[in-house]
């Protein structure tokens, strides 16, 4: 006879209860498969065949997840988008303006951000990664640092029972962040009549956006992707 | 099985019918069903017990833990 509290305690592992809910959960769960299994047993299945059409019970164990979470926590819609999305959000979004203020006070020297008047801004990135006369900056370090402030929004969010889209907002939350903030300076710089070019003549837009989002956002989907590979590979492993 | 063409309130009304007829656990919920339908209703376990915790939640069911005759912890389900 399978084990089925053990596969069901291990699919749902991440179930975001209190100890004692998630295992009244798992028992009544493991009860409902084994009542499965017994039946197909009766009908003459292989132990193998009854198996298998015992765990077509559940396609998806993630999407089950998610739902007995919010159906036991008595959420409604508008909290577990909170707890889900936003609240994973705003941490990965302070955690990544604390660690490049952090940084900054370290006393590193002043990379891209410091200096963005300087035509080789470039050098100031490569220099931080290959040791070069600049050697490691603020900006290269805050580079290195947001893969694991990706993976703990994407974590997070995934505790909490969100989905794949929540898990990867939350982790690269802090690149759309810094993307809206540049095109509401913009458009508010073009509102008052001053033109888009005086605002983005000293700041090159274009290094602005690479800078700013797409290599920070790189960086945070990363850690997304890297959490999210960790977590599939350690739920096979305990299935 | 229970799919996106059958609306949440068919699926609800199928339980609460079911259990009229007294309390039930999980299992035999999905199989009066699926018997009293002719089969045009099923429920596999991944659609039916988040839509029993929300009916518990709503207050339309009430689950206890009982041992089956043949020792088994069973949850069972009752209207309220």
């Amino acid at each position: 006879m399978p084990d089925w509290e053990k596969l069901v305690s291990s699919r749902l592992a991440q179930l975001a209860l209190d100890e004692h809910e998630r295992q009244e959960v798992i028992v009544e769960l493991a009860a409902h498969l084994e009542e499965i299994y017994e039946a197909f047993r009766q009908k003459g299945h292989s132990h193998d065949d009854a198996i298998r059409g015992t765990l077509l019970q559940v396609d998806d164990w993630n999407k089950l997840r998610r739902e007995i979470y919010i159906a036991r926590t008595k959420e409604n819609a508008m909290n577990a988008r909170t707890s889900r999305l936003w609240v994973p959000s705003f941490v990965t979004l302070a955690a990544s303006v604390i660690t490049l203020v952090g940084f900054a006070f370290l006393g590193l020297k002043p990379g891209p951000l410091g200096s963005p008047g300087q035509g080789i801004w470039w050098s100031h990135l490569i220099g931080g990664i290959a040791s070069g006369p600049y050697m490691v900056n603020e900006y290269t370090a805050w580079l290195m640092a947001l893969p694991l402030i990706g993976a703990i929004g994407a974590g997070l969010s995934s505790r909490a029972g969100g989905r794949l889209r929540d898990i990867v907002i939350s982790g690269a939350f802090p690149a759309l962040a810094w993307l809206t903030i540049v095109l509401v300076v913009l458009s508010f710089a073009a509102s008052l009549g001053r033109g888009l070019e005086a605002v983005t003549a000293p700041v090159n837009l274009a290094r602005l956006m690479i800078l700013l989002v797409l290599i920070p956002g790189a960086c945070l989907l990363l850690g997304v992707l890297v959490y999210h590979a960790a977590a599939r590979r350690w739920m096979k492993s305990v299935a | 099985m229970v799919g996106s063409g059958i609306k949440r309130g068919t699926a609800e009304l199928a339980i609460l019918s079911v259990l009229e007829t007294g309390e039930l656990h999980g299992y035999e919920i999905a199989r009066r069903i699926e018997q009293q339908t002719h089969g045009k209703l099923r429920f596999t376990l991944a659609s039916l017990y988040p839509l029993l915790y929300r009916m518990e939640k709503r207050g339309w069911v009430r689950g206890e833990w009982q041992i089956s005759e043949t020792g088994r912890r069973r949850r069972t389900y009752r209207l309220t």
